[in-house]
């Protein structure tokens, strides 16, 4: 069910197969340790790696480095509690994942983590098995893009992703209410999103 | 949460726009939803991308990131009413070119324009961050701009005190081409 060719997907989207299976399946076929659990796990990486390292950048501050670190822990804590039959819920490894994204993220920002990240490290064709979001736009484009934006649009892009401005202190930069920031944020992304082409 | 999350809806939790139920609800819906999950990515991406973007003009705290990071090749302080030389930096390397010597203590906001040696505007900057003790603002250079501005220009540097729009001081920097 789970064979799948190693290669580098963009996504968990996986060109030319049928459905690999829902996520219970998998987790299922790894827990009982099948014929087949290395590419379940492989699978499962491709499936959820990326929203671990989502949640890494949205809680660590858009650190790469320690959302990378996040994902690759909390993958190898999902993996090493399926093997063992330590995952209850098979049908929500869902909530196991984000659970565990919760914690760590909590360890990390307390700096307890960085001791542990060593031994938690997925292979490199697992790590490497899903783009990481931070690689799938160029820097340099959304600089070019940025400076053909309205420079109040710009601005309050930086101010949020860059100096991590609340909605007041954004406002209060702007000279507008903490409610618009929200208005003006959708303008501006999806002018860059237009812009950049993603 | 069971219905998707709209595009504005994720960028308003990487903005963190949201309050932390609202954060807890998306998050809850991201990990049990493929198709957003997918588009959440895309988003992140452009976050991140806008994250280390270095723009024309720094902040303090920018600068000092930068730094940090060792992405400054150069600091070259630039005065009004002389002619300063600059060098454009390697790849991936940024020259920063401090624009010193203005009286910025009463300014409400300072633009910027760039010019070429005739007096062509090239560029116009508004609402740029400046320093008001050091009266200063902070410009980047990158390799690439070689690409798009002429070696030599000039720096105009306007301050709004009330309603008075004035100009502050004008810069000239001649670029060497690597």
């Amino acid at each position: 069910m789970c064979r799948n060719p190693a290669r580098r997907y963009a996504s968990d989207t996986i060109p030319g197969m049928s459905e690999p299976g829902s996520d219970a399946e998998i987790a299922r076929r790894i827990a009982e340790g099948a014929e087949d659990a290395a590419s379940c796990e492989a699978e499962l990486c491709r499936r959820f790696l990326n929203r671990a390292r989502l949640y890494g950048l949205k809680h660590l501050r858009f650190d790469v480095t320690a959302a990378e670190d996040l994902a690759q822990q909390v993958m190898m804590i999902l993996l090493e509690a399926l093997r063992a039959g330590r995952v209850e819920d098979l049908e929500r490894v869902d909530r196991f994942m984000l659970g565990t994204c919760r914690n760590v993220a909590h360890s990390m920002r307390r700096g307890e983590a960085r001791r542990v990240e060593m031994k938690r490290r997925l292979s490199t064709e697992l790590a490497g098995a899903v783009t990481p979001p931070w690689d799938s736009v160029e820097s340099r484009r959304v600089e070019e893009c940025l400076a053909t934006l309205p420079d109040r649009d710009a601005r309050l892009l930086l101010l949020l992703f860059q100096e991590g401005a609340t909605a007041a202190e954004a406002a209060a930069s702007l000279d507008t209410t903490p409610g618009n920031v929200r208005v003006l944020q959708h303008r501006a992304i999806a002018r860059l999103r237009d812009c950049v082409g993603v | 949460m069971t219905e998707h999350v709209s595009s504005d809806g994720f960028a308003d939790y990487l903005a963190g726009l949201l309050d932390p139920r609202a954060d807890d609800e998306l998050e809850a819906h991201l990990f049990s939803c493929r198709s957003c999950a997918l588009e959440a990515e895309k988003l992140a991406g452009l976050a991140v991308a806008v994250h280390r973007a270095v723009p024309p003009v720094l902040t303090a705290g920018r600068f000092e990131e930068l730094e940090r990071e060792g992405r400054i090749a150069a600091v070259n302080a630039v005065l009004p009413g002389r002619i300063a030389e600059a060098r454009f930096p390697p790849a991936e390397k940024l020259l920063v070119l401090r624009l010193g010597g203005s009286d910025l203590s009463r300014a409400r906001r300072v633009d910027m324009e760039l010019l070429d040696l005739d007096g062509k505007v090239l560029a116009r900057f508004d609402d740029v961050p400046f320093d008001v003790a050091r009266g200063e603002v902070l410009v980047v250079c990158q390799s690439h701009f070689a690409d798009l501005f002429p070696p030599d220009m000039v720096f105009r540097l306007e301050r709004l005190v009330g309603d008075t729009r004035e100009e502050a001081n004008r810069y000239t920097v001649l670029h060497a081409l690597r």
